[in-house]
């Protein structure tokens, strides 16, 4: 008992700004050993091989598929976001508004798909989206179209898989938002005479910012880095930079072109989220 | 507050969990010197394939020798690389594609096979080089679904036809593996005259195809857009092929030109059991071991003697049956041009 009022007194004491400092050297440790070395290695590798210089960062630059796969890759991944973030925010908002055993309901059905393997719901994709797939047949049959649509193998495949794909990672962080907003805030808005509209839009909404950023992030960047699901749903048009990555590495083992691949996506991508943050405070300054 | 604290942690077993699913485990142990025998590290593709190289090759040979042998796979050509420069090899025989065989040999990553261990005598010459013999030997093939195509289509050409032979198709999406040499047949080329590929005729060719293309990249999926109609002709593997005719999809295949080619074993280099090795791919390629295994999964033996062991009922879904059109794949053309080539590929798909 008293040993641990001491110790606990001592933390207390103790802490002061360097000391807390501290605290984080294991996980930078970990972070240093097992993230930033491989990438130092990969950025060297980039330079290096097959012998230094910048070859391999002309290369890529001159090579029309790497660009138009780069900028594939962001096309995609911009459109699954924001598609992600309408219907995340609807289901995210549906969550916060219905009784607790509905709420617990969407969120077993947010998470359910996690229980089975990417490649298992990848597949089963196909089977629904193909032109004589379940729902193609079932909207020939019902009269709603007279010819199958093209929902798979172009980009209108990458997009729903995807979406599919990325949708909890925006449901999630903007439900934990959505929940830990006081209640009482609306309502005092609503006393003050202002109509639901005007809550939602001047204090709800504002206060969900953070969930809608921390989820567009995760997806944006998770998106960035996929190619599992556009290349089976996908088109030949569709190829994302990852698959060209991975070619490089594993069947091709042209190690400094798939590093310099990888460099120029990280960079880019670094470039992307710097470009939030600025545009994040400079919201922040304003209101 | 509870909820927000769920939710948050919730999202966090998800970022785990996602990490995961994405890649592929490794299974199997590390080697392990174990018995009186010593061990060998073998590796495949996984699944049925190796199962059955297991079941044939590595279970008899454990018997026989006392030399254990650990699984370890699915085979992974960046990683294969990377044991062999750290130096840390853990793999001693893996099962590789043919082109891989030819490019790892080229650039040192083999130990060269000890032919006074391995009998090449009875084996397909197609299939022998110093640093890798062939596991087991398959055909690209032309396999057309017989509910959207009437008539037998005879070769590549008919491929390209589509007024006499309506629908879509599908394609391996992967340059190396006889695309372009598919297109040149098509397009009238000798087969005596493939190579070197005339790579702009064969783009200019498969043009014409490609807004009708539906690609495969797994083996699953040619069969899954095969089987229900969705294209009416495929470039796909006959053995594929032969297990959805086995259990009843409407498929039939078209062997003129079939394009062969087959999976190597090869040791890398510094490999730690090396001596083992080599007795483990002598066993491999021996007439029972090859027999057994082509019964199992309708991969063709290439050794020569274990045709008179593989049931008869195979005989007709075998590359060996259809010699008369048959066009050998030119793997060590492949090794060499490799870079080249997907680099032309890889704008040719996004154009």
């Amino acid at each position: 008992m008293s040993m641990q009022t001491v110790s606990r007194k001592r933390i207390r004491l103790g802490a002061t700004r360097s000391n807390k400092m501290l605290l984080v050297i294991p996980a930078v440790g970990l972070l240093a050993l097992f993230f930033i070395y491989p990438i130092v290695t990969i950025l060297l590798r980039s330079f290096s091989e097959p012998q230094w210089g910048l070859q391999n960062y002309a290369a890529f630059f001159r090579e029309s598929a790497y660009l138009g796969s780069l900028a594939n890759t962001f096309k995609i991944a911009v459109a699954v976001t924001l598609i992600t973030l309408v219907l995340g925010y609807l289901v995210a908002y549906a969550m916060t508004t219905v009784g607790s055993k509905m709420r617990k309901f969407i969120l077993i059905a947010v998470l359910i798909p996690f229980w089975t393997s990417l490649l298992v719901r990848t597949y089963a994709w196909m089977v629904l989206l193909q032109s004589e797939g379940i729902i193609n047949r079932s909207l020939l049959y019902l009269g709603i179209i007279h010819e199958p649509l093209q929902l798979i193998h172009n980009f209108t495949g990458v997009i729903i898989g995807m979406v599919y794909t990325m949708l909890p990672f925006m449901i999630l962080p903007i439900y934990a938002t959505m929940a830990s907003i006081d209640p009482g805030l609306m309502r005092a808005g609503a006393n003050l005479g202002a109509p639901p509209a005007v809550v939602f839009t001047r204090i709800f909404m504002p206060l969900t910012l953070p969930g809608v950023g921390a989820g567009s992030i995760m997806v944006f960047v998770m998106t960035i880095g996929y190619y599992i699901t556009p290349a089976l749903l996908g088109g030949s048009k569709d190829t994302m930079i990852g698959q060209f990555i991975a070619e490089q590495i594993q069947s091709l083992l042209n190690w400094g072109m798939g590093a310099t691949a990888a460099v120029v996506l990280v960079t880019t991508t670094m470039i992307f989220f710097v470009f939030y943050l600025k545009i994040n405070r400079l919201e922040r300054r304003a209101s | 507050m509870f909820a927000r604290l769920g939710a948050v942690s919730l999202t966090m077993a998800l970022i785990a969990g996602c990490g995961n699913s994405g890649s592929s485990s490794t299974e199997g142990g590390q080697p392990s010197a174990q018995g009186s025998g010593g061990s060998v590290t073998f590796v495949s593709w996984g699944g049925t394939t190796q199962d059955a190289q297991m079941k044939y090759w590595g279970k008899p040979f454990e018997e026989e020798t006392g030399i254990k042998v650990v699984q370890d796979g699915p085979t992974d050509y960046g990683k294969f690389k990377a044991m062999v420069e750290s130096g840390d090899v853990k793999w001693d025989v893996v099962d590789v594609e043919g082109d891989f065989a030819y490019q790892a040999a080229k650039d040192g990553l083999l130990e060269p096979l000890d032919f006074s261990v391995i009998n090449k005598g009875d084996l397909d010459p197609d299939f022998v080089f110093d640093y890798g013999v062939g596991s087991f030997a398959y055909s690209f093939v032309n396999a057309y679904n017989t509910s959207k195509i009437k008539e037998k289509p005879q070769g590549w050409k008919d491929f390209f036809d589509q007024t006499a032979f309506p629908g879509d198709r599908t394609v391996y999406k992967w340059p190396t593996v006889g695309v372009l040499e598919m297109a040149l047949l098509a397009d009238g080329v000798e087969p005596s005259k493939l190579y070197p590929l005339d790579l702009d005729r064969a783009f200019r060719k498969l043009d014409e195809l490609k807004p009708s293309i539906k690609w495969w990249q797994t083996g699953a999926q040619s069969q899954q857009l095969m089987a229900n109609g969705e294209v009416s002709m495929g470039y796909v593997w006959n053995g594929r092929m032969y297990s959805l005719i086995n259990d009843g999809a409407p498929v039939e295949i078209d062997w003129t030109q079939n394009i062969r080619t087959g999976d190597y074993l090869v040791v890398p280099k510094g490999a730690k059991n090396k001596e083992a090795a080599m007795k483990f791919i002598a066993h491999a390629v021996s007439v029972d071991a090859q027999a057994g295994f082509a019964n199992e999964t309708s991969y063709e033996p290439i050794n020569v003697k274990s045709m008179g062991l593989v049931d008869s009922k195979l005989f007709p879904y075998l590359p060996s049956q259809h010699k008369e059109s048959q066009v050998l794949l030119d793997v060590a053309y492949w090794a060499e041009n490799k870079d080249k080539v997907i680099q032309q590929w890889n704008a040719w798909l996004l154009k």
